[in-house]
């Protein structure tokens, strides 16, 4: 059932032009995350502090990498006034996001990420490229899913804004001719830790 | 020169009717996003779903909704409050727009984006902001080309479906000062880079709502771009502004609503972004607006609540499927109608925005067809509707003095055989005084767009009581 629904995810993830991968540790997430970041020749790249990535601490992250970097480490010298305003600056000239998703919906792609101060709303919308990563049992079959196991979770009185994300942002206002990138991310790549 | 105005519905559509390339555009673009729209509710289908049932679904959703307004009104500005919201009512354009200028002022805002949203195009928010002395930016693609064209939207959802790429790249070029590109990938990337810019330094946000969750006090909104994401996360105030009906009971009917909407919109099954707005920024760190502010306006909405007859024109989740699919639509496109809604549904809502007598015309711009209603996500009975605007019409005596005589003799005679058969003949009598040879009367303004057709020798009742046939055979 996992597996279907993981299956379906992937091909209506495809369809809406991100791109899907499948991993099965954390390390490999790492590994996958540097080679799109090569690949589109990101030179920094911002992470959600997300306790799903403490891990990525033991890889360097927020710690000795020079590519990507945590909030906090990108706020670290911002002082307490005008700090919204010079986080945003910064988002602005990262390369990549780097979010968490709570769902990912089988039926129409989309992942589901649940804002909050260490999970920006930002971070998978200024930058060209957004990375997506979340895990093969928050699967869901359809936003009916996504609406009631958040709400179980309380995560709608929790956080002040929750996006659901279904491929990079796109126009068809010209002609009606498809266009994707337009004010928010250029390419969407999701990657999924498999049974965990 | 087309005017900004349903009066002109008539003149309007002369006009575009002779400018060929335009309808070849939009009827392009409408029967695209039309086939796009079969294609997602027949896999629907094939996938074993009723897409049938959703919509009957999303109608009870709606009828219970708008059927109980106040009671969700009520829920939900009490949940906005508690989530740190604060509510505001309109009553009137006027009183929204004074409203909005006077809180930018509070905020010394100087520099606004705004996000794709039909209220503001209803309250000419625009105008006033710039009267004001605030600039004011559209940031989704379409309308940002409209708003550099100094027009109005042509579609609800594809606000410049009317303007080919050679016409927007002439704009950009002109207004812009850019290299000239026809290329829809290129224009994209202009826009994306001169509107960032205006993202990072706006002062306030405004934006529409989609839906309106009651039980936990959410603002909805729907969008592809990006830009909605932007203009309601970057400046520290964001303003939300939209009709009362927008109100949805609880997140799971919303659901439900969420599944039609970009279906019968786009064709999409999902849109790229759908934002749950819960609460402004909690705390110094969290770096989303500090204040947002919902309006709630009327303009004639609780007067159609009020009239059972259009109700149900209420029900409307603004998807625009009704334009794509009204062969008078695609025909005219929306700048015919002179109104901020156009085509089937705002046929409706038109009358009740502004005036009945200025907009009674345009319920007369349908075939009655009904594949409004057939394709309305929410079952409006669309086609019906525009009847009953016709009749209110009438009942409110807006339509031309011997238009309503004509029918009124015509109706007694109807009922009467002999003052029928004293008419039928006095028609004929003088029918060739009026015409020509061949006895085609010539009625005014009627006859200039089709021919009276000719009268017949006998009638079909002195047929009847001449037929042989009919008399062996009783």
């Amino acid at each position: 059932m996992e597996k279907e629904l993981l299956n379906k995810f992937a091909k209506e993830l495809k369809r809406v032009g991100g791109e899907f991968f499948l991993a099965s540790s954390q390390i490999e997430i790492f590994k996958i995350v540097i080679s799109i970041l090569s690949q589109n020749r990101c030179k920094t790249a911002v992470i959600s502090s997300h306790p799903f990535f403490d891990s990525f601490k033991e890889m360097g992250v927020g710690v000795s990498d020079k590519i990507i970097f945590t909030i906090d480490q990108l706020t670290s010298n911002l002082g307490v006034s005008n700090y919204t305003n010079l986080l945003k600056e910064k988002l602005c000239q990262c390369d990549a996001g780097i979010s968490y998703a709570e769902y990912l919906i089988a039926e129409t792609g989309s992942a589901v990420v649940v804002n909050t101060q260490s999970e920006p709303s930002h971070l998978s919308l200024l930058s060209e490229i957004n990375i997506i990563i979340s895990n093969s049992i928050r699967v869901v079959k359809d936003m009916f899913e996504a609406v009631n196991r958040l709400q179980m979770e309380n995560l709608f009185s929790s956080s002040g804004c929750i996006t659901f994300i279904t491929g990079p942002s796109r126009t068809a206002d010209i002609e009606k001719v498809l266009i994707t990138g337009v004010h928010g991310p250029k390419k969407l790549f999701i990657i999924v830790l498999e049974g965990e | 020169m087309i005017q900004e105005s349903p009066a002109y519905f008539k003149e309007n559509i002369r006009q575009i009717c002779k400018d060929e390339i335009l309808r070849q555009i939009v009827r392009k673009a409408t029967l695209l996003t039309l086939s796009k729209r079969s294609e997602v509710v027949t896999e629907y289908y094939a996938e074993g779903k009723d897409w049938e049932a959703l919509r009957n679904q999303a109608h009870e959703i709606r009828k219970k909704t708008i059927d109980n307004l106040d009671t969700y009104l009520t829920e939900l500005e009490g949940n906005f409050k508690k989530n740190g919201i604060e509510v505001k009512h309109a009553r009137d354009p006027r009183e929204a727009c004074d409203f909005i200028v006077r809180i930018l002022g509070e905020h010394n805002a100087r520099l606004v984006v705004k996000s794709k949203s039909m209220v503001t195009e209803e309250i000419r928010l625009n105008d006033k902001l710039i009267e004001a002395g605030i600039e004011v930016v559209e940031t989704d693609l379409g309308e940002y080309i409209i708003q550099l064209a100094g027009e109005t939207p042509s579609h609800i959802t594809a606000p410049a479906m009317h303007k080919s790429r050679d016409d927007i790249g002439r704009l950009f070029s002109e207004k812009l000062g850019v290299p000239f590109t026809n290329d829809p990938a290129e224009l994209t990337e202009y826009s994306r880079r001169f509107l960032r810019e205006k993202f990072l330094k706006a002062d306030a946000g405004i934006s529409g709502a989609n839906f309106l969750v009651a039980e936990t006090g959410t603002v909805v909104i729907v969008e592809n771009e990006g830009n909605a994401r932007l203009s309601t996360t970057l400046p520290k105030l964001h303003i939300v502004i939209t009709g009362i009906e927008k109100v949805v009971p609880t997140l799971e009917e919303t659901a439900t609503l969420l599944k039609l909407l970009p279906v019968s919109a786009t064709g999409q099954k999902a849109t790229s972004y759908v934002s749950f707005i819960n609460s402004p920024a909690r705390g110094e760190k969290d770096a989303r607006p500090e204040k947002i502010i919902v309006i709630l306006l009327d303009n004639g909405r609780r007067e159609i609540y009020r009239k059972q007859g259009v109700r149900e024109a209420l029900y409307c989740i603004k998807c625009g499927a009704c334009m794509n699919v009204c062969p008078v639509y695609q025909t005219v496109s929306g700048h015919a109608y002179g109104s901020v809604y156009p085509g089937p549904i705002g046929s409706i809502l038109t009358p009740f925005f502004t005036t009945l007598n200025e907009s009674k015309d345009l319920a007369y711009g349908s075939s009655l067809c009904g594949a409004c209603s057939e394709i309305c996500p929410v079952k409006i009975d669309i086609h019906h509707m525009l009847l009953w605007i016709r009749s209110y019409a009438v009942r409110k005596k807006y339509t031309p003095f011997i238009e309503r005589l004509i029918f009124k003799l015509w109706r007694m005679s109807m009922k009467n055989l002999f003052i029928f058969e004293f008419g039928r003949s006095l028609l004929k009598l003088i029918a060739p005084l009026l015409g020509s040879q061949e006895t085609q009367l010539k009625i005014p303004i009627w006859s200039d767009n089709k021919d009276f057709p000719p009268l017949a020798e006998k009638s079909f009742h002195q047929l009847w009581k001449e037929d042989e046939v009919w008399k062996k055979n009783s």
